[in-house]
C-alpha cells in the first residue's frame, strides 16, 4: 500500500468526485485510492454529480461518458461549465477514439479506457493534481 | 399452377434486396457485439478492482490461501477482459468499412511492444525468446495499432502452445528481398498443428484442436482477427507446421516503399499482387 504524499494539503483534502453509474465501481476504486490519500465522493447520476461539485468542492473529476440522465458531449459540457476550474478526466468502457470524438473540443484532462486499476487511476489523478494550480 | 418466371432483372433485384438484408445483418451483429463488450467492461472492471483492494490488503492480513484466491479472481478476471478485447476486436475487423490509420513506424518497435506486452508470460512459462530483425529491413508503412494487436496475437498464440522452457523466435526481415513488403515471422517449439487443421486455424471460432479449447480456453478469434488486420493491408498471412516440433506463423507488412499501398490507390488485392513479397 502506498502512503499519503507527504507536505500535507495546505488547500484542503484531495478529494476526487468520481461520476460513474456503476455503484460496485466506485466503491471498488474507494478502496483502492483513500488508502493512498485520495477521498472518493462518488455520484451515479450528472445531476447528483452536479450537487456534489457543489457540497464537495473537489480537486479533480473523473467522470465515466454514459449515464443515466446524461452522456456523451452533453455531460462533459455539463460538468465543464459547472466548474471550469477542476480538472476533468475521462474514464469510458468505450473506444479510445469514440470517446475523443463525443469529447471533441471541450476541454478535458485526458481519456481512459475501461479497465483501469485502482493504481493506474491513483496515478493518473496524482499528476493531474500536481499540475492543477487549485 | 407453377409460378411465372422472374425476369432477369427482378431476379437481380431480389439478389440485391437479399445483399443489402445481408449487409444490414452484419452491421447488426457487429453493433450487438461492441455494445456488449463495453458494457461488459465496467462490471469486470469492478471485480478486478475489488480484488486489487483485497490483495493491497486494505480490509485486513490475508493468508496465504486467501492471497492465492484472490490472484486467481485477478488472474481469471484479466482473461475474461483479454476476451472481451477481442471480441471488439472482431466487431471492429468485420464491419464492411475498416477504419485504417497507416504511419510510419520501425518493426522494432513492433516487436519491442509484443515483448514488453508478453513479458510476464514469457517469464512464467521461462520461455526462451529470440529476436532478429534484420539489418535493411525498411521502415514500415501501416496501422501501427492494428499490426501491432496481429503481431500480439501470434506471440500469444505461441505462448500458449510452447510447453515451460520452450524457445519462441521473432524473426523480421525483407520479404523475399523486395523493399515494398517485409515478412514477420514468429516461430514456437510447441506442439504443432496437424495438416489438416492448418488452413482452418485462421477462420473465426476456430482451434488448433478441441484439446486446446478446453485446456486453454479462448475466444477461437485470436488468427482470424489477425489475419483480418493483415489482409486489409494487403498482406498475406500463413502458417508451416510439423506434429511434436512446433509451428512458425508469417505475415506481410506493407513497407515505406510500397507505393501502390502507400498511394491509397490500390485496393487491397491490387497492393496483394505487387510482386516483390
Amino acid at each position: 500500500m502506498t502512503a499519503p504524499p507527504a507536505g500535507g494539503t495546505p488547500s484542503g483534502p484531495r478529494r476526487v468526485l468520481l461520476v460513474e453509474d456503476d455503484a460496485s465501481l466506485i466503491d471498488a476504486y474507494r478502496m483502492v485510492l483513500e488508502p493512498r490519500g485520495l477521498e472518493v465522493v462518488g455520484a451515479n447520476t450528472a445531476s447528483e454529480a452536479l450537487a456534489r461539485l457543489e457540497e464537495a468542492r473537489p480537486k479533480a473529476i473523473v467522470a465515466d461518458l454514459r449515464l443515466p440522465d446524461a452522456h456523451g458531449p452533453e455531460l462533459l459540457l455539463a460538468l465543464r461549465k459547472a466548474a471550469p476550474e477542476i480538472p476533468l478526466l475521462v474514464l469510458t468502457g468505450r473506444e479510445p477514439d469514440r470517446a475523443r470524438d463525443a469529447g471533441d473540443e471541450i476541454d478535458v484532462a485526458g481519456y481512459m479506457t475501461k479497465p483501469v486499476s485502482g493504481a493506474e487511476l491513483a496515478e493518473r489523478i496524482e499528476e493531474l493534481l500536481r499540475s492543477s494550480p487549485g | 399452377m407453377s409460378p411465372e418466371p422472374e425476369t432477369g432483372t427482378e431476379h437481380t433485384e431480389e439478389l440485391e434486396r437479399k445483399l443489402r438484408e445481408l449487409r444490414n445483418l452484419e452491421t447488426a451483429k457487429s453493433q450487438f457485439l461492441a455494445t456488449v463488450s463495453h458494457e461488459l467492461r465496467t462490471p469486470l472492471t469492478a471485480i478486478r478492482t475489488y480484488a486489487e483492494a483485497l490483495g493491497d490488503e486494505v480490509l485486513g492480513d490475508l493468508n496465504e490461501r486467501q492471497s492465492d484466491a484472490v490472484s486467481s479472481i485477478r488472474s481469471a478476471t484479466d482473461q475474461l477482459l483479454d476476451m472481451v478485447e477481442e471480441i471488439l476486436a472482431y466487431s471492429r475487423s468485420g464491419g464492411q468499412e475498416v477504419d485504417l490509420r497507416p504511419e510510419e513506424f520501425e518493426a522494432d518497435d513492433l516487436v519491442e511492444q509484443a515483448r514488453a506486452t508478453h513479458e510476464s508470460l514469457f517469464m512464467s512459462k521461462d520461455i526462451d525468446l529470440r529476436v532478429d530483425v534484420a539489418d535493411g529491413t525498411p521502415t514500415l508503412f501501416a496501422d501501427r495499432s492494428k499490426t501491432a494487436h496481429a503481431l500480439g496475437n501470434l506471440v500469444s498464440n505461441a505462448i500458449d502452445f510452447t510447453p515451460e522452457g520452450g524457445r519462441i523466435d521473432i524473426r523480421v526481415g525483407p520479404a523475399n528481398g523486395g523493399r515494398g513488403w517485409a515478412r514477420i515471422e514468429v516461430e514456437d517449439t510447441g506442439r504443432g498443428i496437424e495438416d489438416e487443421v492448418q488452413s482452418e486455424i485462421f477462420r473465426e471460432f476456430v482451434h488448433a484442436d478441441e484439446g486446446q479449447e478446453r485446456e486453454l480456453g479462448g475466444t477461437g478469434l485470436g488468427l482470424y482477427i489477425a489475419r483480418r488486420f493483415v489482409e486489409l493491408h494487403g498482406g498475406e498471412i500463413g502458417v508451416e507446421s510439423t506434429v511434436g516440433r512446433g509451428s512458425r506463423f508469417h505475415f506481410t507488412l506493407p513497407t515505406v516503399h510500397n507505393e501502390p499501398f502507400r498511394s491509397g490507390q490500390a485496393a487491397p488485392s491490387d497492393a496483394a499482387s505487387d510482386g516483390d513479397r
